[in-house]
């Protein structure tokens, strides 16, 4: 991997190109005003007061509940599922075209209804994030499943190795990528979904501060929730990155 | 007695026969390579013996016993070696063992003793992408040895190395062979490589499947690869299975049978 510049030269590249974003978005704010969009500044006193006086974490702590629930039950039915689909030809082409169907479905739009059968509660928000964290686990480990080299399964069937066995030494393996993969989309279209939930199921989150804030014109503190949460993708992104080059050193990552 | 007995195996994949009517008899510890070009059927025959694939009529009888699928008893070296890119050389050469619930602390001494046999000490803890083509083949081998098979079939285990790694690992099968002779099956394109490995070369036709010579290697035991092939006798050996091939050598239709 020659092609990979050194880790100095990808920090620099990184910082420079913060530096960027943080100078466009300061020269865009100075010319549309504190109105429509506040400048870097701006946020960072609105932050630092939301989090001095406590009130940012009673809008992150319904959040992080709804979140953990919602993704954790998401990661927990999406993975196992995943794998069976991806093992069993069968369950494959049965299921693919309705969960495709499903997966193109902006699931924004089922938002109304679900208020409608379950509630304006917390119930109808885990779901909700459920929904955004299944589907990006389910077929990003199935598609795991599936690059599982036949010759491996061969060998295996050869050496008399039962069907645990076969998951155990080549299955799982083989699928650890797609796996984490999985977790990581589905992690950030949870974020998403917890926003969403917020906006729409409950006057409570840290998606409702947004919007309460936005409502007031104060454009700096509705931002705080929106750095919160895109800091949070990138720490997810770095770390699960940081997990697959642990557990799946064989596979090279860039 | 025989300990592989093939018995009238024809094989067909749809309407293409592979193997035609084709008997075949190996001996306790004997070394047999199967030569042949390539869609002669040769790789599918060591699969049907490995019970990978089901003869359409006909049978393979290991000690008298029917094959049915994949034994306990048999392993196989593959021309892609086939380890396990999420384990160390130790956890793919003690691979079967694990399977067959042996003791970690005897798997242990085992696949080291195995490690040691091919040469890879040092390398025990070292991934498949680490090691060059040869030593990814030195696992695979130590693997199939690992547990002690009966039987041991290869499928052209060295077609995929260079000639000078090659030559290597031939003299190295012959001192591992000389230690502890097995039953082997050993299918190979190589003319020279089945002379110098094997008690006996079975020549293989295509079109259909069928052999067309059975010739018994006379070199003593212990062998030494270079000692053979300067031999007249390997001359000679070499020329008549070269007629026997270069007879094949006739534009037959592209593309071998599945498997080849």
């Amino acid at each position: 991997m020659s092609d990979v510049p050194d880790r100095r030269t990808v920090l620099l590249a990184r910082i420079g190109f913060g530096l960027l974003v943080v100078g466009l978005w300061w020269a865009l704010s100075a010319m549309l005003g504190s109105l429509f969009l506040a400048s870097p500044a701006d946020v960072v006193s609105s932050a630092a007061r939301v989090l001095g006086t406590g009130e940012f974490f009673d809008y992150l702590l319904p959040s992080l509940k709804i979140l953990a629930i919602g993704a954790a039950l998401g990661l927990l039915v999406g993975i196992p599922v995943g794998l069976l689909i991806g093992r069993s030809k069968r369950l494959y082409w049965l299921t693919e075209a309705p969960i495709n169907i499903f997966y193109s479905t902006p699931l924004v739009a089922l938002i109304p209804f679900l208020l409608v059968i379950i509630g304006f509660n917390d119930t109808t928000k885990i779901f909700i994030v459920w929904l955004f964290t299944v589907l990006p686990a389910l077929i990003n480990t199935a598609s795991g499943v599936r690059t599982v080299d036949r010759d491996l399964v061969e060998l295996s069937h050869s050496f008399c190795a039962g069907e645990w066995a076969l998951w155990r030494d080549i299955l799982i393996p083989t699928a650890v990528p797609g796996i984490i993969t999985g977790v990581r989309v589905g992690f950030i279209h949870a974020l998403t979904g917890v926003v969403l939930a917020d906006f729409y199921a409950g006057a409570s989150g840290l998606g409702y501060m947004i919007m309460r804030y936005s409502n007031r014109f104060d454009v700096a503190t509705a931002l705080v929730p929106v750095l919160f949460l895109a800091l949070v993708g990138a720490v997810s992104i770095v770390v699960l990155k940081g997990v697959q080059r642990r557990i799946a050193p064989w596979q090279v990552v860039s | 007695m025989a300990t592989i007995s093939a018995q009238s195996v024809q094989k067909s994949f749809d309407s293409l026969e592979v193997l035609s009517r084709l008997d075949l008899e190996i001996q306790d510890c004997e070394f047999v390579s199967i030569l042949g070009p390539s869609g002669c059927g040769k790789t599918t025959l060591l699969r049907t013996v490995a019970g990978l694939e089901k003869a359409t009529s006909g049978q393979i009888l290991l000690d008298g016993q029917p094959v049915t699928g994949p034994r306990p008893d048999l392993t196989l070296v593959f021309q892609n070696f086939r380890l396990l890119p999420w384990r160390t050389v130790e956890a793919n050469v003690g691979y079967g063992l694990r399977l067959r619930g042996v003791p970690k602390a005897e798997a242990r001494e085992r696949v080291q003793q195995k490690i040691d046999m091919v040469g890879l000490r040092g390398y025990e803890k070292k991934y498949p992408y680490q090691l060059s083509g040869g030593m990814q083949q030195r696992v695979g081998l130590a693997r199939a040895l690992a547990i002690d098979p009966k039987y041991l079939l290869m499928d052209e285990p060295f077609g995929a190395l260079d000639a000078q790694t090659r030559e290597l690992m031939q003299e190295e099968l012959l001192s591992i062979w000389a230690d502890s002779p097995k039953t082997v099956m050993f299918v190979t394109h190589s003319i020279d490589e089945a002379i110098v490995l094997s008690d006996r070369v079975v020549v293989m036709e295509a079109k259909p499947g069928r052999i067309v010579d059975d010739i018994r290697i006379p070199f003593e035991r212990p062998r030494s690869a270079v000692d053979i092939r300067t031999d007249p006798v390997f001359a000679e050996l070499r020329q008549h299975m070269w007629g026997l091939l270069r007879h094949e050598d006739r534009p037959v239709a592209a593309g071998g049978a599945p498997g080849e």
